[in-house]
């Protein structure tokens, strides 16, 4: 027995349990263990997953350089293919050739996915040229880096694209980008610096998802992708086509300040809004505003949408826009749960809008069956507000819950919760909660 | 394993033979032998008077621990289903969680018994659970301290990432 306590059994290990142990450890404690014996020497060229952040590495390996872990790592592979490589440097004590060659290296094994990150902000960084018509790439995430397209792109393979914090010189670059990946099904674009005086254009018949998330707020974008489910999208209205619209079922529009209003914006809001045909939940931030087109013009609304279950609306309910709110609710018999939440620092601006609302037919007679859940949060308890909520109180028979959420600053709020409480109720059976 | 006397009104359970390597016989529930994929695998070959099985690479200690943990994961999955259909709130997979920590907390060649024995009888939750125990009691150690825990001897070269 005393043999027993003193025997080496995990490097005895049968492979496939060795290799799956290693494979959950810590990329860099991983391939430590290759110097544990002679046993150990070949387990981390098991691993098909790379992580290498230069930061992190330099933290705990202080006087190790990080590129020598990369390149021994890379040499004990041999020619077996890597599945993912993940790469974070800092360019400014790093050459760019090294990392270079480290990204052709693992993309001539058959790579599959790419996460690149800089953190540290350089020059304008050329990746290797066979990166852009690499056959077996399945995903490509470029993090903060300011890149050079080379003048032949194709990603044959490629379905995920996600670039956050990426400059590119001219939109006519983005655009090759995105029309060189035949097969993309999700595009993200975040926190992206985008100077372009020309249009965006973003297709391709298998994108089913769109996150577009850029830094300045007036990027001109057209949309057109016939099967595109899920969008979140931020800035000024895109122009999306018909059909992409009527694909989507889930959708989060919002503006970006600074933002500068122009009248076809106004036109694309309601096209949006209009064209959303089997969308069953939607987030509109700051829309209303666009749908109601002044005090002159009735708004264009949807008529009847019947798909629609959940709806938030991030707005400040001024006067002049709870009729547009009321009449947009009119147009989605089925929905289920309705939140508004007010945007921080939000103005009011008192408009009598009097007339206005009255030239509007607010008859929605059974428009709100189906409304079950109310959230209202950052409630203010101005006029305006309160004739929102008497409103739903009042046309809803099917509410089961108002869940009213006071913003911070309020401080004596009985005579407002008193009014509230006395509202019609058009549902018996309706609870109210403020907090 | 003794047998008892089992005064409930329901039918007696089924039971089979698991024989240890050294030659030990433990009787246990067939549904509780069927959580090794390999026996299970085997059930349906097997002429239905012959409830025997040689488990050649598993010593009766460790098979002891394994019965423990099939019967536990066994009656934890009822009581869990049975929670779910009266649709009232239980915390069962938090405490077989716990329960599972505090099992695989044992000394390394007990857990490499184990891990061993999961690997050979295919019972894939305490195989996952025991490669996780291993990779955690190896995680931000240094090369240095995991030799020591485990007792591998150093016949490399050189250390090339050894702290000073």
């Amino acid at each position: 027995m005393v043999l027993r306590e003193r025997m080496d059994r995990i490097s005895d290990l049968p492979d496939h349990l060795r290799n799956r142990i290693v494979s959950l450890l810590w990329f860099e404690d991983a391939v430590r263990t290759s110097i544990l014996s002679r046993k150990w020497r070949k387990v981390c060229s098991s691993l098909k997953h790379l992580d290498f952040h230069q930061q992190s590495f330099e933290r705990t390996h202080g006087k190790f350089e990080f590129k020598d872990f990369v390149y021994q790592t890379l040499l004990r592979r041999d020619g077996l293919s890597i599945d993912t490589l993940s790469l974070c440097v800092d360019l400014r004590n790093l050459s760019s050739t090294h990392v270079n060659s480290w990204i052709s290296f693992a993309l001539s094994r058959n790579l599959k996915e790419l996460n690149f990150s800089v953190f540290s902000w350089g020059e304008i960084e050329k990746l290797p040229c066979c990166l852009f018509t690499c056959t077996t790439l399945v995903m490509l995430k470029l993090n903060y880096i300011s890149i050079e397209l080379p003048s032949i792109i194709e990603f044959p393979m490629l379905k995920i694209l996600k670039l956050t914090g990426v400059t590119l010189p001219n939109e006519n670059s983005m655009n090759r980008l995105f029309s060189s990946c035949p097969l993309l099904e999700k595009l993200y674009v975040q926190d992206c610096l985008m100077e372009f005086h020309s249009t965006l254009k973003i297709s391709g018949s298998n994108i089913v998802f769109l996150e577009f998330v850029p830094l300045n707020p007036n990027i001109d974008v057209k949309i057109s992708a016939n099967n595109l489910r899920e969008i979140d999208y931020w800035g000024c209205p895109p122009d999306i086509s018909s059909e992409t619209l009527s694909s989507l079922l889930s959708v989060n529009f919002g503006l970006i300040s600074g933002f500068a209003t122009q009248d076809v914006f106004y036109d694309r809001a309601s096209n949006i809004v209009m064209g959303l045909h089997n969308v069953t939940k939607m987030i509109l931030r700051g829309y209303i505003k666009l749908l109601y087109r002044g005090r002159d013009s009735l708004p264009r609304l949807p008529r009847y949408c019947s798909s629609l279950q959940r709806l938030m609306l991030n707005m400040y309910p001024e006067k002049c826009l709870v009729p547009v709110i009321i009449l947009l609710l009119s147009a989605y018999p089925n929905l289920k749960h309705l939140e508004v939440a007010v945007p921080e620092h939000a103005s009011a601006h008192t408009l009598n809008m009097d007339g206005y609302s009255q030239a509007l037919d607010l008859s929605t007679e059974k428009s709100l069956r189906n409304l079950k859940i109310v959230d209202y949060d950052y409630f203010e308890g101005s006029e305006s507000e309160l004739d929102l909520l008497k409103y739903l109180l009042e046309n809803a028979d099917a509410m089961e819950k108002m869940n009213i959420l006071y913003t911070h600053e309020m401080t004596d709020v009985s005579g407002i919760n008193e009014r509230i409480m006395a509202f019609k109720r058009a549902s018996a059976d309706v609870v109210i909660s403020i907090r | 394993m003794k047998d008892s006397f089992n005064p409930s009104i329901e039918p007696p359970k089924k039971t089979v033979t698991l024989v240890s390597s050294d030659g030990y016989d433990f009787e246990v529930e067939e549904e509780v032998a069927l959580e090794s994929q390999v026996i299970k695998d085997g059930f349906e070959d097997k002429a239905v008077d012959d409830r025997e099985y040689l488990l050649f690479n598993v010593h009766s200690d460790t098979l002891e621990l394994i019965i423990k943990y099939c019967e536990k994961h066994v009656s934890s999955r009822k009581s869990i289903s049975a929670a779910a259909a009266s649709s009232s709130s239980s915390n069962g997979e938090e405490a077989l969680k716990e329960w599972d920590e505090h099992f695989i907390s044992v000394d390394t060649n007990t857990l490499y018994d184990i891990l061993m024995a999961a690997d050979y009888l295919n019972i894939k939750s305490l195989l996952d659970l025991a490669i996780q125990k291993v990779a955690d009691t190896i995680h931000g150690r240094s090369p240095e301290q995991i030799r020591k825990k485990f007792n591998i001897e150093n016949d490399s070269i050189i250390d090339p990432w050894a702290s000073e």
